[in-house]
């Protein structure tokens, strides 16, 4: 899984890219497309803090948008449990 | 002549004409006193993209399992014959969870799953299962209450978790659950458990950045806000294992391991 990180501006204009792309596409249930307004998808992902004070969201594997970083590891802030 | 399925044994002394043709005793019977604080939800009906799970509808419906990020959508295919909603087999944070205020407690759930590729013996992360989205709190053991994962590096689940062991296709409950491939794997835990916590109770993490989400195919899950009786838990089990293929994987003896659950026609 690869990342996207870098500030939380540069990371949400990733993310608008991202959605544009995911956003409005057709669902289904058994096959029929569902009435536009039952959609579910609304967002690419929710921005996340990384230990360093950076931002990361998943990488959309067919974009490569400016000011981020594409990432194979984040280092994520401590969790107080296992 | 009609055929009287459903009985272990002949009933002697029956006549033809006493028989009743059965249907099939289905999940949707269980009786509401159980669904509250429950639900059902099946990946054959579930509500996809081209290639994702965008939500479960809930059978008993009332809260379905949504996920709207497509980042975190589990993907939808068709595992060993029937459509499953899959996790990837990396470190993710992908779930399913009801939305936002439609909160519930339940005491009981039964996933029809499989970890990974069901031959993994230890677990590669703090993988979860089932979370109810809690994070407050204070102490670890608090928190580990909110959620069932497997404990990382053995083929236990986690210790003080909401559930710490788990009986796989009605055998009797262990902490040792892997491997696993696709069985029905039923947990209990106590309705309060989780000091305040929101029991926003979904599949997979459903919090934090953590990327302990579970791993491979999740087919159904079925929650219940009371503890079924022994003969309504054996009949669920028949059913859910009929449903998908793994009813020879009940224990000998089980009343359902060779007949489906029926009942009378309404």
């Amino acid at each position: 899984m690869m990342w996207w990180v870098g500030t939380q501006e540069a990371v949400s204009a990733a993310e608008r890219a991202a959605a544009a792309r995911v956003v409005g596409q057709p669902e289904f249930i058994d096959g029929v497309e569902v009435a536009p307004e039952d959609r579910v998808t609304q967002r690419w992902a929710f921005l996340m803090p990384t230990a360093s004070g950076e931002w990361a969201i998943p990488a959309h594997p067919d974009l490569k948008p400016a000011g981020v970083a594409l990432v194979a590891a984040v280092e994520w802030p401590a969790e107080d449990e296992a | 002549m009609q055929i009287l399925r459903g009985w272990r044994t002949p009933i002697a002394g029956w006549t033809q004409t006493a028989l009743t043709k059965l249907v099939p005793w289905t999940l949707e019977d269980i009786p509401a006193s159980f669904r509250s604080n429950g639900g059902l939800w099946e990946a054959k009906n579930a509500q996809t993209t081209a290639d994702s799970v965008t939500q479960i509808p809930d059978s008993f419906d009332v809260r379905p399992m949504v996920q709207t990020s497509a980042a975190y959508q589990p993907k939808f295919a068709v595992v060993d014959g029937h459509p499953a909603a899959v996790w990837p087999e990396a470190d993710n944070n992908v779930h399913l969870v009801p939305n936002t205020g439609s909160n519930y407690n339940p005491v009981f759930w039964l996933i029809l799953g499989q970890f990974s590729d069901g031959l993994v013996k230890t677990f590669p992360a703090f993988n979860n299962l089932i979370s109810n989205g809690w994070t407050g709190g204070v102490g670890n053991a608090a928190r580990y209450r909110a959620r069932v994962f497997g404990e990382s590096g053995t083929g236990k689940l986690f210790a003080d978790a909401w559930a710490t062991e788990a009986s796989i296709n009605a055998r009797p409950a262990s902490a040792d659950v892997l491997p696993l491939p696709k069985s029905m794997i039923v947990m209990r835990g106590a309705a309060s458990a989780g000091g305040d916590a929101r029991y926003l109770w979904g599949l997979g993490r459903s919090s934090g950045s953590s990327l302990r989400g579970w791993r491979g195919p999740i087919w159904a899950a079925l929650a219940l806000g009371v503890e079924p009786p022994k003969e309504l838990l054996a009949r669920i089990e028949g059913r859910m294992a009929w449903n998908y293929g793994i009813q020879g994987k009940l224990p000998l003896g089980h009343p359902y391991r060779d007949v489906e659950p029926m009942k009378e026609p309404e």
